[in-house]
């Protein structure tokens, strides 16, 4: 008994040493990341993951990236930038691995944007709108979300369009919301509208009624809510509860989910920015999203498109380079100008996406229509919105 | 046995100095977080180990330092060692009238009063944006080096380890534990309490403090959600229990234990990580409520015990 | 400011002080009868809440009518939590502090199950909509019924604990726990009764804010920490100083939020808890009495 089991181990541990020495030739290419897949951003973060791995999937079956199989290295930051430094220290430094490409969210991404500089680490940032996050003189690090400044550009085309000109905005208190109002802010004038008020609240505020009292009473023409998903809702809800009107409601992250849904007959007539959508005519896009139901049995948001897009870029750059040299890699990138699936990469000399679109949606009869630009609209934009009291 | 520990502690000092030179970034990271974690132990330990105060708030002083340090590099310019001694200045400064306030009250009452005062600093630092960034927080210039860090915090624990060794065999120490056991009587036998619990509130509002600024240097970036992290709150108090509150080794057998505990299963099982602190919680107050440090006091007195009786029951 | 938006606003401030009321009613019992604080509290209360999001979603069944099942949920778990937790802690000097930090640990088992159970997301019931108009005011819909179905089961508890021998048992102990327990009242008996009483509180809780904000699994803390402050404000252990402390807060926030910002105003619980905990340690209920 005891011989058997060891002429197994010996059988076993030959086997290894051999099967070892075939998979050093093939020793595949790791790309590190971290994703929330627990904490506040967890809903989001798993579409972003997706397209990830299916990115990385389509990779291998092509025959991986200079000439090796490449394997996706990912650990839960739990929506938490400090977890987040950690995480990509341990990715580079422990696991070495070959590429980094970013986390989920403007926040964790500021935070690990450091660590990848410190290390010489080209990183793409999917899911980073806060464009100050580029204007700190970083080398390795560029931008592969829309920047914050164009989610609300559509909004405002329609405002001039129909001769809108008291705006109302409400902003998140953290670096995402807080840059598009300032943004906004900044574009203005170019579109004949007027900011009428302009507050922020801390996050994880349920209660708007003292700030939507305030808005009554200045009885704007339009409202925008820079917010994420439950207090887009939180705060749409409530402007129906206290009689707040306006010809039109925009939101900046929120509208595009399917769960903005669940307000019912109130999200009808809301705007919401979307930088992606599945009927867009990007390169490659159809098959991407077929691709992405087939594997996934559900549909990609738009965190799924970005985080594929900056795959593919990435890939394009180390294909150009034909090695794994980061400081390549990084030169690269900043100089690729291509279309993936989610529209035209470009990022200027800071690392600023410069490329990316963003387009507008309405919530119509219960269905989310894109309504701008006229390039990929499915719909034409209901406008003015109806006055609470005149709906059910 | 004297000899013994001093030994071991030299050679865990020596160990601590090299490990910059053997290990990877990513261990040295590991042990860099796991001495805050400990350094902010310390500083609980001593107010509510000792006295016997439960503290929910002492991350208010890991904010305050985490703040001066980021204001004073980002608006003044300072260099970050000398915004993280202003930090341990100002929560030490801050501490006075505060412990005046809070130590008046007591049990829950007190507990909760220091959380409510985080809450309270949250809302000035979210409010007071032009000063504090507000919720977009401050961008730091990175970290290139994190040597010069982990010697900090490294020095850090040791000297909190110092602290809490000279706190117990002062009188001092005796004052606190007096009032721990019962603090009336401990006024009846003439123990100035207020003076002596305010002190030990003060000395205690350092440690965090400092620990809060080698944060958020090595983060680079402070936010409101940064500074004052509620999960460390927890994790520090739990560190502590679990090592043994009110003993010099409590803290530092405590956060080793469950620092290496969470990066080698929790790190595993994220999604059950809330559960697990939860149980270990529940488990350790049912089980081991005095924490380790008695436990292996206990154990190794009764070896020794044995030992003693066997060479006895042999003499005889 | 003109007249209407004054009344507007205090419209608003107290809908949300009713339910902060019944929130912070499970703390009080709790306290009054144990001198225990359940840290678990806005945790239980997150908890019948999202079972509500999951059975409304699911079968659409009216929101109002799962008050009695988020109720059982949480007045189960309360009774388990006391029966074989905390009972089991020594009542020594140290119990204050070791059954604050167990109740702790059950807030993170119950944070960590309800994210297994409805995941991370921020959820919310939306069957009531809009808003019903007196003269110039606005009584939204949902905070209007929560209001009425607060004060419903705080009339309910008022009449339980005066007029059924349990309820009554439960004053005596927490008026004086030997002499109840001359009186033949069975303490161990009546301390998990009121700890499972003021875990169903917080469900009733959880299932009437749900209604109207959005909840998350980890904004319990946040819940037990105001709950905490309004029972502060009123005075522990008082019933109608509760009650009062929750109006004053629900329309503190409003106000603030009107006249300074939203900043300031999710703080002023905090800052009026400090300063009634610092000045009027009895709460405001203490200035009225002798």
């Amino acid at each position: 008994m005891v011989r058997n089991i060891r002429i197994l181990l010996v059988a076993a541990v030959g086997f290894l040493m051999v099967a070892g020495s075939a998979f050093a030739e093939v020793k595949p290419i790791l790309i590190g990341t971290s994703v929330s897949l627990s904490g506040s951003y967890a809903a989001s973060a798993k579409y972003g993951l997706e397209g990830y791995q299916l990115f990385v999937e389509q990779l291998n079956k092509r025959g991986g990236l200079l000439g090796r199989p490449v394997k996706l290295v990912y650990y839960d930051d739990r929506s938490d930038a400090n977890t987040g430094v950690q995480l990509y220290e341990k990715l580079i430094t422990a696991d070495k691995v070959d590429l980094i490409v970013g986390p989920y969210s403007s926040g964790v991404t500021s935070a690990v944007s450091t660590v990848a500089e410190k290390h010489k680490m080209a990183m793409i940032g999917p899911e980073a709108a806060d464009a100050k996050i580029y204007m700190r003189g970083y080398k390795y690090n560029f931008q592969g979300q829309t920047q914050a400044g164009r989610y609300m550009l559509g909004a405002l085309a329609l405002a001039k369009a129909n001769g809108y000109k008291t705006l109302a905005m409400l902003a998140e208190d953290t670096a995402f919301p807080k840059a598009v109002s300032e943004e906004v802010a900044k574009a203005v004038p170019e579109y004949g509208v007027t900011i009428v008020f302009n507050q922020s609240y801390p996050k994880g505020a349920a209660d708007f009624s003292a700030l939507l009292t305030k808005v009554k009473q200045l009885n704007p023409d339009m409202i925008f809510a820079n917010s994420y998903l439950p207090d887009a809702q939180g705060i749409i809800r409530q402007c129906r509860e206290l009689g707040v009107n306006a010809k039109l409601f925009a939101v900046a992250v929120g509208a595009a989910e399917p769960e903005f849904g669940n307000l019912g007959s109130t999200a009808n007539y809301v705007f919401g920015a979307t930088q992606w959508a599945a009927n867009m005519k990007t390169k490659g896009n159809a098959e991407f999203v077929k691709t992405y139901m087939e594997m996934f049995k559900r549909a990609p948001d738009y965190h799924s498109a970005a985080n594929y897009a900056s795959l593919q870029v990435l890939e394009a750059a180390v294909k150009s380079v034909g090695s794994l040299d980061q400081d390549k890699i990084a030169a690269a990138i900043a100089k690729t100008e291509m279309d993936t699936v989610y529209g035209h990469f470009k990022v200027d000399a800071r690392g600023i996406q410069a490329g990316f679109a963003s387009a507008l949606l309405q919530w119509q009869q219960g269905k989310q229509v894109v309504v701008w630009p006229d390039a990929v609209a499915q719909g034409k934009p209901i406008l003015p919105t109806p006055p609470w009291s005149a709906r059910k | 046995m004297k000899k013994i520990s001093l030994v071991s502690g030299a050679v865990c000092l020596l160990v601590v100095i090299g490990i910059p030179f053997l290990a990877s970034d990513y261990l040295v990271g590991f042990f860099f977080n796991m001495f805050i974690f400990v350094t902010v132990a310390y500083g609980w330990n001593l107010i509510s180990g000792y006295t016997g105060y439960l503290s929910f708030g002492q991350i208010s002083f890991f904010g305050l330092g985490a703040y001066t340090m980021a204001i004073a590099v980002f608006r003044f310019h300072w260099s970050w060692q000398l915004g993280v001694l202003t930090g341990a200045v100002l929560a030490v400064v801050l501490a006075a009238p505060l412990g005046w306030l809070m130590l008046r009250l007591r049990g829950p009452y007190f507990a909760l009063g220091m959380l409510g005062f985080v809450q309270v600093l949250y809302m000035v630092a979210s409010a007071a944006s032009s000063v504090t960034g507000g919720g977009e927080g401050l961008y730091l210039p990175p970290t290139a080096d994190l040597h010069p860090l982990y010697y900090s915090a490294a020095a850090m624990v040791v000297l909190a380890m110092g602290a809490t060794w000279a706190v117990e065999r002062s009188a001092f120490g005796l004052r606190l534990q007096a009032i721990r056991e019962d603090e009336l009587a401990a006024d009846a036998m003439g123990v100035e309490t207020t003076r002596v619990k305010l002190a030990a509130f003060m000395l205690s509002s350092a440690f965090p403090a400092v620990a809060g600024g080698l944060y958020a240097w090595r983060l680079s970036y402070i936010d409101p959600a940064s500074a004052f992290p509620g999960n460390y709150e927890i994790q520090t108090i739990l560190m502590t229990i679990f090592g043994g509150a009110g003993t010099i080794m409590g803290p530092l057998l405590g956060g080793i234990a469950l620092s290496v505990m969470g990066e080698v299963i929790w790190a595993r099982f994220a999604e059950l990580h809330l559960l697990l602190t939860g149980s270990l919680i529940i488990l350790v107050l049912l089980f081991m409520p005095e924490g380790m440090v008695p436990l292996v006091r206990r154990t190794v007195a009764r070896r020794r015990g044995r030992i003693a009786r066997s060479a006895a029951g042999e003499g005889a | 400011m003109d007249i209407h938006i004054f009344l507007q606003l205090v419209v608003n401030g107290l809908l949300v002080g009713g339910v902060y009321g019944l929130m912070s009613l499970g703390i009080n019992v709790v306290w009054g009868v144990m001198g225990v604080i359940n840290l678990a509290h806005g945790d239980l209360i997150m908890a019948a809440g999202f079972l509500t999001f999951w059975i409304f979603s699911r079968w659409n069944v009216n929101p109002l009518l799962l008050l009695p099942v988020g109720m059982a949920m949480t007045f189960m778990v309360g009774m388990l939590s006391q029966r074989f937790l905390l009972g089991r802690l020594p009542q020594d000097r140290g119990a204050i502090k070791s059954s604050l930090l167990m109740t702790f640990g059950i807030s993170y088992v119950v944070i960590n199950t309800a994210q297994l159970l409805w995941g991370n997301e921020f959820q919310t019931v939306t069957s009531l909509s809009g808003s019903w108009m007196a003269g110039e005011l606005d009584f939204a819909k949902a905070r209007t019924v929560a209001f009425l179905a607060a004060g419903a089961v705080t009339v309910m508890l008022w009449l339980f604990l005066h007029y059924t021998t349990y309820g009554r048992a439960i004053r005596a102990v927490s008026q004086n726990r030997d002499g109840a327990s001359v009186c033949g009242v069975d303490n161990e008996r009546i301390r998990v009764a009121s700890f499972a009483l003021g875990a169903g509180l917080a469900g009733a809780a959880g299932v009437l804010l749900v209604m109207i904000f959005a909840i998350s699994p980890s904004m319990g803390s946040g819940y037990t920490i105001r709950s905490f402050a309004v029972t502060v404000i009123g005075g522990l252990g008082s019933f109608p100083g509760a009650l009062i402390g929750a109006m004053i807060l629900g329309l503190a926030e409003v106000f603030t939020g009107y006249l300074v910002n939203s900043q300031v105003a999710n703080g002023v619980a905090f800052i009026l808890f400090l300063v009634v905990l610092l000045v009027l340690p009895q709460g405001l209920s203490g200035m009225f009495r002798r």
